[in-house]
């Protein structure tokens, strides 16, 4: 070859779409197609540009120029895709260790009392931090904040959890502030913003960025939440809210940059988590966005570790609801065969719990896939091959669950079953 | 001859990508990307199907006469595919433009599912491997590819390849599995 091969400089150029010069864009085509070292070394680098791209290692101008060629490429968005899913994969996972590992708070407490030496610099700590607190309370920032928060006790702005906001249903339409409220809310603004530009540091800045969080001005709200990140990179709770910032933006964006802000989202929620493992916030909105990721495995397993953190309190209720949704959903995914399988294994081993959860995930459907109608076909089909343990086994199954519907729901209609003739008898509802 | 392409021909023609006896399937793969990578930097609209008809177009004329240097032959018949759809392109809408109202198809949720299902059926140090060079910790500032190259005794790039494989066999698992 009498030109050297192009640079790896020139093969990145090349793949975000920047290479202007017609001479130079040839040059690398023809030797994409001549050279198969070439060939290889295009494709690691197309690779690494797609993996770099999701674990935020490109600047600012190489991810506006691979972004920009998202559009008319489905074989890297695909690629992304995959790469986005395997990164949250990896960051669902990496927290749960840490959180299970961790001491739970009352056990750390307990072994740091357990120790004079501590109790005696933590009565002189506590001291400090009074004072402390009388002297800032009387400053405007907590004030503000505690007004902010009464205004939203009713009805809370978003789905994501601000840090240190109490429980309140979602307010879709009422519950929030009313017009009579804008007033109030301009002068919360006002004042929150003299005190970020007073005295600029983490707190006034993530306060403002609460304040904007509310307002759903999202934008505004992840700008802030950065700028305290400046100030104080190790403070989970701002992590937790910038997350949650991303989490509400996400929802409101179109589908590619949706996938990249709640990939942010979780970047921030797993850095709250592993700062914090015990702030609830941040593990509650870490559930919401996997969820939202369609990362159903992961999702339930973090709800259920909120849940172990978080058992008796109205976001318990709303995370057993999340997780509830998601099993049912995850039924809906399953092919009728799964179904059965699974139902026919909780059944085998009276795990009535689970056999009766299954059944009521799916006896909605009114398809292939609910239990009885599986249960009733599995039976008549046994019954033709002359296969009398798995007739037998299908119509005590079938018995069990229509047992379970005449206590827990008053429900007959499974107990219409024939006791005398192979063939289903009609049932009330006519049907066949 | 008819103009078709048939099983037949087409399996002719990953040997005739392949004549050493070596996996056609692999050649024409690479092909595939290199053409696919093509089309998509010169911003066509629909980069696949004319990856497609280009080799549509090489398979035909590669069972009808003699081709010495392959490759490049392949890289000529691209460039027209690619001429002759700037023509076709002039009269079409950019569909960037159109806004569409219809919801995204569910793919999602199948993705997930279908990435579980892929996940489980690589060999676990591929999977352990795949999921760690994902877990990259920015805040650990632990140069974590590093640290994966060093433990499998082997070199960065090489680090880089295995995961470049371990990808491109999850997205033709996942591509079977969504159907």
């Amino acid at each position: 070859m009498s030109e050297a091969s192009p640079k790896e400089e020139t093969i990145r150029e090349y793949l975000l779409g920047r290479v202007a010069d017609e001479a130079t864009l040839e040059r690398v085509e023809e030797l994409m197609f001549t050279d198969d070292e070439f060939s290889s070394r295009v494709a690691l680098a197309e690779d690494g540009l797609v993996n770099d791209f999701v674990l935020g290692r490109l600047d600012e101008r190489d991810g506006d120029s691979f972004r920009a060629t998202l559009a008319g490429n489905p074989e890297r968005r695909l690629n992304v895709a995959l790469s986005r899913a395997l990164r949250a994969k990896a960051l669902a996972a990496a927290p749960s260790e840490a959180i299970e590992e961790s001491p739970s708070f009352l056990d750390s407490l307990k072994a740091f009392f357990g120790r004079p030496v501590y109790a005696g610099a933590f009565a002189a700590l506590m001291l400090a931090a009074v004072g402390t607190a009388v002297y800032f309370g009387r400053g405007d920032g907590p004030g503000e904040m505690a007004a902010l928060r009464e205004m939203y006790k009713q009805g809370r702005p978003t789905e994501a959890r601000i840090a240190g906001f109490a429980y309140a249903p979602l307010a879709e339409l009422r519950g929030g502030p009313g017009p009579g409220d804008a007033g109030r809310l301009r002068g919360i603004e006002l004042k929150l913003l003299d005190a970020a530009e007073k005295s600029p540091g983490a707190r006034s800045r993530r306060e403002l960025g609460e304040f904007y969080l509310t307002q759903r001005k999202y934008e505004d709200a992840a700008r802030e939440f950065e700028s305290a990140l400046k100030f104080d990179g190790e403070d989970a709770r701002t992590h937790s809210d910038l997350g949650a910032a991303y989490f509400e933006l996400a929802k409101a964006s179109a589908k590619e940059r949706r996938l990249e802000l709640l990939s942010r989202s979780l970047e921030e929620l797993t850095a709250a988590a592993r700062l914090d493992g015990d702030l609830l916030e941040a593990l509650f909105n870490r559930s919401l966005v996997l969820q939202e990721l369609r990362l159903p495995r992961e999702a339930k397993e973090s709800w259920s570790l909120y849940l172990q953190k978080d058992s008796s309190s109205p976001w318990a209720e709303e995370a057993r609801r999340n997780l509830a949704r998601l099993e049912r959903e995850q039924a809906r995914f399953k092919t009728d065969a799964q179904v059965l399988g699974d139902f026919l294994a909780a059944f085998r081993e009276r795990d009535d719990a689970r056999a009766r959860r299954i059944h009521d995930e799916t006896k909605g459907l009114l398809n292939g896939a609910a239990v009885p109608l599986q249960l009733s076909r599995r039976y008549l089909l046994a019954r033709r091959r002359g296969d009398d343990a798995e007739a037998a086994e299908s119509r005590e199954a079938l018995d069990h669950v229509g047992r379970y519907e005449r206590e827990a729901h008053s429900e007959f209609f499974f107990l219409s079953w024939p006791t005398s003739t192979p063939a289903p008898a009609r049932t009330k509802s006519g049907g066949c | 001859m008819t103009k078709e392409v048939t099983r037949e021909k087409f399996t002719n023609f990953l040997a005739w990508l392949s004549p050493g006896g070596g996996d056609g399937g692999e050649a024409y793969e690479k092909l595939r990307f290199c053409l696919f990578t093509f089309f998509a930097q010169r911003r066509c609209p629909f980069p696949d199907e004319l990856a497609d008809e280009t080799i549509n177009r090489v398979l035909l004329k590669s069972s009808e006469e003699r081709i010495e240097n392959k490759l490049a032959y392949c890289y000529g018949v691209a460039r027209n595919v690619y001429r002759e759809s700037l023509r076709k392109d002039r009269g079409r809408i950019d569909i960037e433009e159109v806004s569409l109202a219809a919801r995204e198809p569910e793919g999602e949720s199948f993705f997930g599912e279908c990435l579980d299902k892929c996940l489980a059926e690589l060999p676990d140090e591929s999977r352990d491997l795949i999921i760690e060079y994902f877990s990259e910790d920015k805040a650990a500032k632990i140069d974590l590819r590093q640290r994966l190259s060093d433990s499998l005794a082997t070199t960065q790039t090489a680090l880089r390849m295995r995961v470049m494989r371990i990808k491109l066999k999850l997205k033709a698992c996942i591509r079977e599995c969504m159907g």
